[in-house]
């Protein structure tokens, strides 16, 4: 009846059902006070089965297991949790092997006396009693090895051990197979006749172990002397020949040799061999091998190492230590170098190359000299020097010697490092127009008017974006005009002053700007050099060139393209009264500035032309002609100056081309006006 | 064609402040004014006469003028400039500078604008005669 056991195992097991009925679960018959839900099981019958040779090793029980609850529904939850815990379960429970259950079928019924339901499963409960299969988590009691299924007891007897039968995959009863047990029944163990005797060791003869005695030089212990010195025993003829030698204590001074026939023991020989022969150690540097010294030296000299000779020099002096250094210092970009000097703790370095004395044609040289602080390196840029002297132009370089070397001696800017660089340069020559007729008031030219304007020739728009246009071989870089207009046409928005004033000329009307580029035919020129055009409707500069008293001189390249049915004007101002140069149909060309001064016939068509405004002395000069001259008034420029148009720049257009409008306020003499003259005729290739 | 565009004022705008608004206007769509330096500010296309009434103002336009338009452009304040016109005329002008890289002045203008010549702004005093003792 063990069955019972194991089946109120696995229903406490049951974690559902425990949570139903919690530990009420009862073999047979419920306690009386029981609370409801509770389970009631019994084992209604067991049968066993017997086989003739041995008792039943399965046994067949049936169960019935009887639930309570007072809800229906909870009832048959407990049911199904029972199923769940009992139907097809196997594996040993509380020791009790169970092969399989067997649900078989429940009945649910109504209790009328305790009021709730009661259902009734009966399950077959398989137990067997010989094999076992072990339960996962399930405790093992009760069983003895024999009864394991790959284990045979059978006739086991004292002493025996399970030895395994691999033909029969079994665990079997055997003798223990045991051992030897003294060393000599060992097989690499033979002892001789009659076994070891006492104090014999076990020797190993190469093929076996032995007994044997051993001797104290087999172990490596041969010149073993376990005696003092004092014990050591003296044989009677050692002692009796010593007895008969002298004492040594009574020779200790002898010295029976001479100096030369001294022994030397031979380590001191070897010693005395190693040292060296103080007759061959160098006292002069000249001795040494790797030293060079010619002559007696001289003040100043010292032992400068020569690479190639692979020894030490005298030389004169210790100058120029760092000529290399100096010369490829002196490599700088965009410079020229013909002289440098640096100097350090460690010595100097010098570089001279001169530069030639004469310049190229229209080029000027100039040499000039910097400073700086620190010694030379190749990494050094002009801008890391400070200019200290600039000779004049074309200065020799014989001429400058004398000045680099004050400086030099001097030390004039500190003392050690320091570096100084003489540099050679050619320069455009300053024989532009403004560079010998100065004093210009407002200077507007396609070309390049000053060496020292570094500024653009024109700001040119081009109907979406502004670019200022310079000059390149000092004339109006047409190559960047080009680039910037493209396909459209280029328009004038300022003509820069390249005089000294900053009185530039502008259009900020965008319509009213005069052309420089046409973008199908290109640059706007007149007799094969860039012009600026007028359309004669809008077109117009005004210039803040203001007040320039008389006497004063206009020079201007330019042209009326067609004789003018009204006035045009090439340049007017308004300082309460005006001065202004036009051309109209009645009065011909004139001058004004007070006073009409004109002159005929009309001009069409390129002309250099020079207006000196000079009171009762004015005059007007066309193609170095003199065509005008008389009483022009005396008026001032207002602040500012219209070109191309009246003063107000709304009427009175010019049809036309400008090339080059300057004035200068302080009136020319007529030598210098020539020369003015002249060199505006002769670029722009107008006959005078 | 060079002449002269009499601006009328609007009820909202002098003749003075009109003009200058669509010169201005039109400098901006070749150049528009997130692109412009400082010296841009007064910058215009088109100079404008004042009659010496001091009321009136013309723009001294040139109708072969070409007017490129940047990719930037906005014309919406360009459009404004002109209330007399209808939404079509509006939308048709928008669109024409849109669609065109470039154009001149001329294809814009409208077709009841009367453009004035020298003479003409002559006779009706815009330039008065110079003093006799002047050129």
């Amino acid at each position: 009846m063990t069955v019972g056991k194991a089946i109120y195992n696995l229903l406490l097991s049951n974690a559902d059902l425990r949570a139903i009925v919690d530990t009420r679960i009862f073999p047979e018959v419920a306690q009386q006070d029981a609370v409801l839900p509770y389970v009631v099981y019994n084992v209604s019958s067991n049968e066993p089965s017997d086989t003739k040779r041995e008792p039943s090793k399965l046994d067949t029980a049936q169960i019935e297991v009887n639930l309570y609850s007072t809800s229906y529904t909870e009832c048959i939850d407990m049911a199904t949790h029972t199923r769940a815990a009992l139907d097809r379960v196997t594996g040993t429970y509380s020791g009790v092997n169970v092969q399989s259950i067997q649900y078989l079928g429940e009945i649910i019924d109504f209790d009328e006396a305790q009021r709730t339901y009661n259902i009734t499963a009966d399950y077959d409960v398989r137990i067997s009693r010989s094999d076992f299969e072990i339960a996962q988590g399930s405790p093992i009691t009760g069983v003895t090895l024999g009864e394991l299924s790959d284990v045979d007891t059978t006739g086991v007897t004292d002493g025996q051990v399970l030895a395994y039968d691999a033909s029969v995959q079994e665990w079997q009863p055997a003798d223990d197979a045991g051992g030897v047990t003294e060393l000599g029944q060992l097989t690499d163990v033979q002892f001789g006749q009659g076994g070891p005797e006492t104090g014999e060791l076990l020797k190993y003869d190469g093929s076996e172990w032995t007994n044997d005695t051993i001797v104290k030089s087999e172990i490596g212990l041969g010149n073993v002397d376990n005696t003092s010195d004092a014990n050591k025993p003296v044989s009677t003829a050692t002692q009796t020949a010593l007895n008969a030698k002298a004492n040594s204590a009574d020779f200790s001074n002898v010295d029976n040799t001479s100096d030369a026939d001294k022994p030397v023991s031979t380590a001191t020989q070897t010693a005395l061999n190693a040292k060296a022969d103080t007759s061959a150690v160098p006292t002069d540097l000249n001795d040494l091998s790797d030293v060079t010294i010619v002559g007696t030296p001289s003040a100043n000299q010292a032992l400068i190492y020569d690479a190639t000779a692979n020894a030490f020099k005298s030389l004169v002096s210790y100058t120029n230590r760092f000529e290399d250094e100096v010369e490829t210092g002196l490599q700088m970009p965009s410079v020229s170098f013909e002289r440098g000097y640096s100097v350090k703790s460690e010595g100097d370095g010098i570089f001279i190359d001169p530069s030639p004395d004469t310049p190229t044609t229209g080029k000027v040289i100039k040499r000039k000299i910097y400073h700086k602080t620190g010694f030379i390196s190749d990494a050094d840029v002009i801008g890391d020097y400070t200019l200290i002297h600039t000779f004049a132009d074309d200065t020799a370089y014989a001429d400058t010697v004398a000045v680099f070397d004050g400086f030099e001696d001097g030390a004039t800017y500190g003392v050690p490092p320091f570096t100084l660089a003489q540099s050679w340069e050619e320069a455009d020559e300053a024989n532009l127009l403004l560079d010998t007729y100065t004093g210009a008031a407002g200077a507007y030219s396609l070309r390049k008017l000053r060496t020292l304007y570094t500024g653009d020739a024109v700001e040119v728009y081009n109907g979406s974006s502004y670019a200022d246009i310079g000059f390149s071989n000092d004339e109006l870089d047409t190559t960047a005009l080009a680039a910037h207009c493209g396909s459209n046409d280029g328009f004038i928005r300022t003509w820069y002053d390249q005089g000294t004033n900053g009185n530039d000329a502008t259009q900020s009307t965008t319509a009213n700007m005069p052309k420089i580029y046409d973008g199908t035919t290109g640059v706007v020129t007149e007799n094969g050099k860039p012009a600026v055009e007028f359309d004669g409707s809008d077109d117009n500069f005004t210039s803040t060139i203001s007040n320039i008293t008389q006497s004063f001189d206009v020079y201007t390249v330019h042209n009326f393209n067609t004789t003018p049915a009204a006035t045009e004007r090439l340049y007017d101002s308004d300082n309460g009264g005006r001065i202004t140069r036009g051309s109209n149909s009645t009065s011909n060309n004139f001058a004004f500035a007070g006073t009409v001064l004109s002159w005929s016939p009309q001009q069409t068509g390129q002309v250099q032309e020079t207006t000196v405004y000079s009171g009762v002395s004015s005059l007007v000069r066309v193609n170095g002609t003199q065509t005008a001259s008389g009483d022009a008034g005396t008026n001032s420029t207002g602040t500012d100056l219209v070109i191309g148009a009246d003063k107000t720049a709304s009427s009175q257009f010019i049809d036309g081309q400008i090339q080059e409008f300057i004035i200068f306020d302080n009136s020319k003499n007529a030598t210098d006006r020539s020369g003015i003259e002249t060199n505006i005729a002769t670029f722009y290739d107008i006959t005078i | 064609m060079n002449g002269y565009i009499i601006v009328l004022p609007t009820p909202t705008q002098t003749s003075e402040a009109r003009a200058k608004q669509i010169t201005r206007e039109l400098y901006n769509i070749s150049r528009p004014v997130l692109i412009q330096a400082e010296w841009e500010v007064d910058s215009a296309v088109f100079g404008i006469v004042v009659h010496p009434d001091g009321v009136q103002n013309a723009l001294q336009v040139d109708t072969e003028y070409l007017i490129n338009v940047h990719p930037a452009a906005t014309l919406e304040r360009l459009v404004a400039c002109f209330p007399e016109l209808s939404n079509d005329e509006r939308y048709s002008l928008s669109s024409y500078v849109q669609v065109n890289q470039k154009f001149p002045f001329g294809h814009i203008v409208p077709s009841d604008t009367t453009i004035r010549t020298q003479e003409y702004m002559v006779e009706n005093g815009w330039f008065p005669d110079e003093p006799t003792d002047e050129i």
